[in-house]
């Protein structure tokens, strides 16, 4: 297996040009997407909400001579997109920037991630065909309460393959989805709170992080750790062959993939698999030598190449071996079909939240009335010590 | 071709008002309108204003962060109802529900039994398949998740539940957009998109006697997504489906003609950026509502029992959520009630081509 990661890195900033050219040179950023871009949920005071004119700010004061346009419609999905991409591409000329965020309207309008796959890369597309540099972005949590992917298990799938597909297509990517869902008290501090919202929103703390992290992927400033592509069973599939292989992509836009430092876990031990690929994607394949059962865990341990390096370690999916039987045991948070104090180390993260709330969770609301109390503390110590039956 | 024989209509105008301030652009939850003109149902958090055919309203109590799909009238009582959807339970798996009602209330159905050991956390986007005024089955998406549904319907004696069937097993992508209808002659139609490894396509079914026959394309293989099918039965013992397929530039829209156990005649049927299609109105004459997305605009079509356009409203909104139609004299009504706005347009016919 070759690992160069200096290499590898070589090439992923060789695959735009010198940011020192946009620096000296005027250029237009064109920001499209929904009603996250156009800015819905900023402070109502700003004359121009949402992140294009914060960016702009940003840019503007690390000497950047930049114009940020903020092309975002509410409510949009991409099919409809594609009616206005032209008109709005046409506002840019060559060595411009168009920053491509959206998909999220897509989730609850039946429209599959793989058709919104198809229009983004089409958008994108026809920015190039101007020489018009495009980034795409994955699209910021839902909330907890959304009507639907409220687990944002199709988000997640979804950011998956935005990452695939700009890293397929070479192009620039900038990832709220992964600073958002790292970022501590996200939909208490950083989201709007509106029983209305379908999908939920940023405030105006909240558009500040992602001009942040758009500016970061812009300007090469690397506080994004490897980050998953295609993962393969489907994180919440159930039903999956004992034998089944795990495949996870990762990916890095920017300072690289540390491959040597990179690791596939399941049910929270190391596996032995050894990354296959480079410093911008690696590969993760393991095949179990004996059948799995229950519910698996893979987690991927990992860092960059900047310095200091950004680390992820984390469960990123879950899946249920064909044939288990899930015995509810309630007051098992974690899923790991036992009570203990893992679980209750859970519970008191959201003990006192009310339904609607950033710090409420369901799972912990063992009697479903939409408080997290001592009645359900009370459900949790009563199965304290036991385990759920394969 | 309808996409080469639409042409701008003369006297063609429109008229958009506000009734009050201007809710936010965001993906609203649409509005949910039946065949049978003044029936809807307005997602208000969890409940719903239901609006009834005499002009009176009912609110409407709904399980917490409900989806409300599907609407129609009922032959039970003079202001029959039904309506279904889905929701998230205590255990976090998505259920179905059914209410129906009349004009003084609503009360509860059974959902379609499930069938353990396979229990799915999935159960989403159910069509009401009703039958001369009667609910005779429902259809929807099952699963363990949002991208390896199925497709299930399940028969409705007017007491219980018969036992659900598979119409369609998970495929090798996503299944969604799943609408219905009942024909003529008893038999169910059901059609979705599907990814069938390459793009969505738009696949169908149909109910004879009591098997459905295999899941088949509707079209032609393509290398495009064909994507939010709507189906409506019509007078001949036909149906008409409407979708949207990407042209090159933006989605257009499609239709095809049901007839004979084929489809047939499919033809584009808008110009490009004309999506989200729903069908309205009775057999004889439906009526089909659809976003133009360059134009910014929603329009509206009457058809006759074979898809023939005979008149056609637009109505200029920069609003992406589905607007309720309402009949006024010779022109429509579009209204957006969340967003309290409306606007009202002259039907038009369309000029003969040559």
């Amino acid at each position: 297996m070759t690992r160069c990661p200096l290499a590898s890195a070589v090439f992923l900033f060789g695959l735009v040009p010198a940011l020192a050219a946009a620096q000296t040179t005027a250029r237009k950023y064109i920001c499209f997407g929904d009603s996250i871009t156009e800015g819905r949920g900023d402070d109502p005071a700003r004359a121009n909400p949402g992140y294009p004119p914060r960016l702009q700010a940003l840019l503007q004061g690390a000497g950047v001579s930049a114009t940020v346009l903020n092309r975002g419609v509410g409510g949009e999905r991409t099919p409809d997109s594609l009616s206005r991409i032209d008109s709005v591409v046409a506002e840019g000329a060559p060595g411009d920037y168009f920053l491509l965020m959206e998909g999220t309207n897509d989730i609850s309008r039946a429209i599959s991630p793989e058709t919104t796959i198809f229009n983004l890369d089409e958008m994108a597309r026809r920015a190039e065909v101007k020489n018009i540099l495009a980034l795409h972005a994955t699209v910021i949590p839902r909330k907890p309460d959304a009507k639907v992917d409220a687990d944002n298990l199709l988000t997640d799938a979804l950011n998956g393959r935005v990452r695939n597909l700009a890293g397929l297509r070479q192009r620039r990517e900038a990832d709220p989805y992964e600073v958002f869902r790292s970022t501590p008290n996200l939909f208490s501090g950083f989201y709007v709170v509106a029983a209305d919202d379908p999908v939920g929103h940023p405030n105006a703390a909240g558009y500040d992080i992602l001009a942040r992290v758009f500016f970061n992927a812009l300007q090469g400033i690397d506080t994004v750790p490897p980050v998953t592509g295609i993962v393969s069973p489907a994180n919440g599939a159930k039903d999956v062959a004992a034998s089944t292989r795990i495949d996870v992509d990762v990916w890095d836009f920017g300072t690289g993939i540390d491959v040597a430092n990179t690791f596939l876990l399941v049910n929270g031990a190391v596996t032995p698999t050894v990354p296959s690929g480079n410093a911008v994607r690696a590969h993760l394949s393991y095949q179990p030598p004996a059948p799995l059962a229950g519910i698996v865990s893979v987690g991927l341990r990992s860092r960059d190449l900047a310095t200091p390096s950004n680390t992820v370690d984390r469960e990123i999916l879950r899946f249920t071996i064909a044939g288990t039987t899930t015995v509810t045991l309630q007051g098992d948070l974690n899923l790991d079909n036992r009570v203990d104090g893992s679980d209750l180390v859970i519970f008191a993260l959201h003990f006192g939240a009310l339904r609607g709330s950033a710090t409420y969770d369901a799972r912990a609301d063992l009697n479903a009335d939409g408080k997290i109390d001592g009645l359900d503390l009370a459900i949790l110590a009563s199965n304290f010590g036991k385990s759920a039956t394969q | 071709m309808w996409g080469t024989s639409f042409r701008p209509l003369r006297g063609f105008f429109c008229l958009l008002f506000f009734y009050g301030s201007l809710a936010a652009a965001v993906a609203q939850e649409d509005p949910v309108q039946a065949a049978r003109e003044g029936l809807v149902l307005i997602p208000q958090g969890n409940s719903a204003r239901l609006e009834l055919p005499g002009g009176q309203a009912l609110q409407v109590s709904l399980p917490e962060r409900a989806e409300v799909s599907s609407l129609a009238a009922v032959s039970d009582t003079a202001a029959g109802w039904v309506a279904a959807g889905s929701f998230p339970d205590a255990a976090g798996r998505q259920r179905l529900f059914l209410l129906t009602g009349d004009d003084k209330g609503s009360r509860s159905l059974p959902e379609p039994p499930e069938q353990p050991p396979q229990i799915p956390q999935q159960r989403r986007a159910p069509v009401l398949l009703v039958d001369g005024g009667r609910l005779a089955g429902l259809a929807w998406l099952e699963g363990d998740g949002l991208r390896t549904l199925a497709v299930r319907a399940a028969a409705w004696n007017g007491r219980r539940w018969q036992a659900a069937q598979w119409v369609s097993h998970p495929g090798p992508g996503s299944q969604l957009a799943l609408t219905g209808a009942v024909l003529a002659d008893g038999s169910w139609l059901l059609a979705w998109s599907a990814f069938d490894g390459t793009a969505d396509e738009i696949v169908w079914s149909q109910r004879v006697g009591s098997n459905w026959l295999p899941v088949r394309r509707l079209s032609a293989p393509n290398a495009v997504p064909d994507i939010t099918p709507a189906l409506t039965a019509t007078a001949g013992g036909g149906a008409l489906i409407a979708w949207s397929r990407y042209d090159g530039h933006g989605y257009q829209l499609r239709m095809a003609r049901f007839e004979r156990g084929e489809w047939r005649d499919e033809r584009a049927a808008g110009p490009s950026g004309s999506l989200y299609p729903a069908f309205l109105g009775g057999p004889d004459r439906p009526r089909l509502l659809y976003l133009e997305a360059a134009a910014k605009a929603w329009s509206v079509l009457d058809l006759d029992g074979t898809g023939r356009v005979q008149a056609k409203a637009s109505i200029s909104s920069s609003s992406l959520s589905r607007p309720v139609v309402d009949s006024l004299g010779g022109g429509v009504r579009l209204r957006w009630p969340a967003e309290k706005r409306q606007g009202t347009a002259a039907l038009k016919p369309l000029e003969k081509v040559p």
